[in-house]
């Protein structure tokens, strides 16, 4: 059986990050403990969602923002806490390829929004010429 | 090129001759060297697959964000949505993917009992979610506001369903996983396949946090408030 | 590791210097075996399963169905459970296979030779 060690060499030596495996050098209590930080922050958050939710203290419109602003940022958490995706240069290919996606979704979720809320535009348009021409016609 | 090769492999391909010859990868992560180690091939790979699968997720997520209003005169979010078991799920999926974590950590120190304990207790944590889920779904038929009702709660039950499908393959996987580590060991193809287990069961928490923000949370404000 | 070019037409130089020395410049490489996944026939078995299990879920044959997702569910176990995944194009074969390529490419120098 291969006896090598499975942790990838960290930013200072050659190979690249996988993600989901943590840097070489760490203890397994620093591992825990920084498993642990991810798991608070998440439910810190998780429970901010909740009280925003219910609150009046957020001015209204703004409470979904605040909602989308937390849930980016919970997903920030599980991505450098859990997946151990970093700005460290052995992890710069992961990094690509995530923004890679979320370029990608937020095209598909802005765009496919953004074209139907505006599907009605021309009917506005056809209706406005259609009245305008109606008035000039002579009688 | 002939084809004699790939039917019939003269020399030994043992064991210990495909473990010396490609444990040592001569790669930089720079360009030279030739290819990454396995592990690294492997993890990547399958991180493009996660995202590819996210962009799945975003075309359902879009699809609901533009039905959202089309209630067709039936039951609309806000009557629907059930917060105290939202919340008891996403406890539930955020614990499973914190203890999957752990059974990670005991993969690399090669504890066999830890790891078949954790890999059960985030197995377990994902049921209690599945069962949570399946009996929101059945109550909301029941209450006569299944998939049929509206377009938008089609497009909540294909989201919400497809998320709970992804869990329910992920629990096969992680049973599959368990029986395989506790018949081979360690061994190193098998913790490959772990570490995109791993992925995967985060992933799916990410996308949680995604669907409980965006569709139960916000589909619960008032109408006056939605954007 | 950056190439090293000196001239505009980099591979047409190449060609044309080999044609002029009559042989190849670059000396045979260092063989190594080389690591090819094994052939397995669960692409196609699953892929039956899964046919079987979208026809039966579209005209709500739930038997067939449920029949059709455990056996696409069982052929990824089995599939998992294999102990050799890959095997080795050994050192021999692969420096076989490219001396007949480099002599292949030989003959085409020696019988097109620069006038």
């Amino acid at each position: 059986m291969s006896a090598n060690d499975n942790h990838d060499t960290g930013s200072h030596v050659a190979e690249d990050c996988v993600p989901g495996s943590p840097a070489v050098g760490r203890t397994v209590g620093q591992e825990i403990g920084g498993y642990l930080l991810g798991l608070g922050l998440a439910a810190g958050l998780t429970a901010m969602s909740f009280w925003a939710c219910g609150t009046r203290s957020i001015y209204g419109p703004g409470v979904a923002v605040a909602l989308l602003v937390l849930a980016v940022a919970q997903i920030g958490i599980h991505l450098v806490f859990f997946l151990h995706i970093t700005t460290a240069p052995d992890n710069s290919n992961n990094i690509l390829a995530l923004a890679f996606g979320v370029l990608i979704v937020c095209l598909i979720v802005f765009g496919s929004v953004w074209v139907m809320d505006h599907l009605s535009h021309m009917d506005d348009l056809n209706q406005h010429l259609a009245m305008s021409a109606l008035i000039k016609r002579p009688t | 090129m002939s084809t004699e090769v790939l039917r019939a492999p003269p020399a030994p391909d043992t064991d210990a001759e495909i473990a010396t010859h490609v444990a040592t990868s001569h790669s930089t992560g720079r360009g030279t060297g030739g290819p990454a180690s396995k592990r690294i091939v492997v993890g990547y790979g399958f991180w493009i697959f996660l995202l590819s699968d996210v962009v799945m997720f975003s075309a359902l997520f879009a699809s609901y964000a533009v039905l959202f209003k089309n209630t067709a005169g039936g039951p609309s979010a806000q009557q629907l949505f059930d917060l105290r078991n939202i919340a008891l799920e996403t406890g539930c999926l955020l614990a499973s993917t914190f203890v999957c974590g752990m059974a990670s950590l005991a993969v690399s120190e090669r504890s066999m009992k830890w790891t078949q304990l954790l890999l059960l207790l985030t197995g377990l944590l994902g049921l209690t979610f599945l069962i949570l889920e399946a009996r929101e779904f059945a109550s909301l038929v029941v209450q006569g506001a299944g998939p049929t009702r509206s377009a938008f709660l089609s497009s909540f039950f294909t989201l919400v369903g497809c998320h709970g499908a992804h869990v329910t393959a992920g629990l096969l996987w992680l049973a599959t996983m368990m029986a395989q580590f506790r018949a081979k060991g360690f061994r190193e193809d098998i913790r490959h396949r772990f570490l995109c287990f791993t992925l995967f069961w985060h992933a799916l928490d990410i996308i949680w946090v995604a669907i409980f923000s965006l569709v139960y949370l916000v589909g619960t404000l008032p109408p006056q408030m939605l954007p | 590791m950056l190439p090293r070019v000196t001239s505009d037409e980099p591979y047409w130089d190449l060609k044309r210097r080999a044609r002029e020395l009559g042989h190849f410049a670059s000396a045979e490489p260092h063989y190594e075996p080389i690591e090819m996944p094994r052939n397995s026939a669960t692409g196609f078995v699953t892929a039956f399963f899964a046919v079987i299990a979208g026809f039966s879920l579209i005209w709500h044959i739930w038997w067939l169905a449920i029949l059709g997702l455990t056996g696409a569910y069982l052929m990824f176990v089995v599939f998992a459970w294999r102990d050799k995944a890959e095997m080795m194009i050994p050192t021999v074969e692969v420096a076989r296979l490219d001396r007949e390529n480099r002599a292949a490419r030989a003959a085409v120098l020696v019988a097109e030779p620069l006038s």
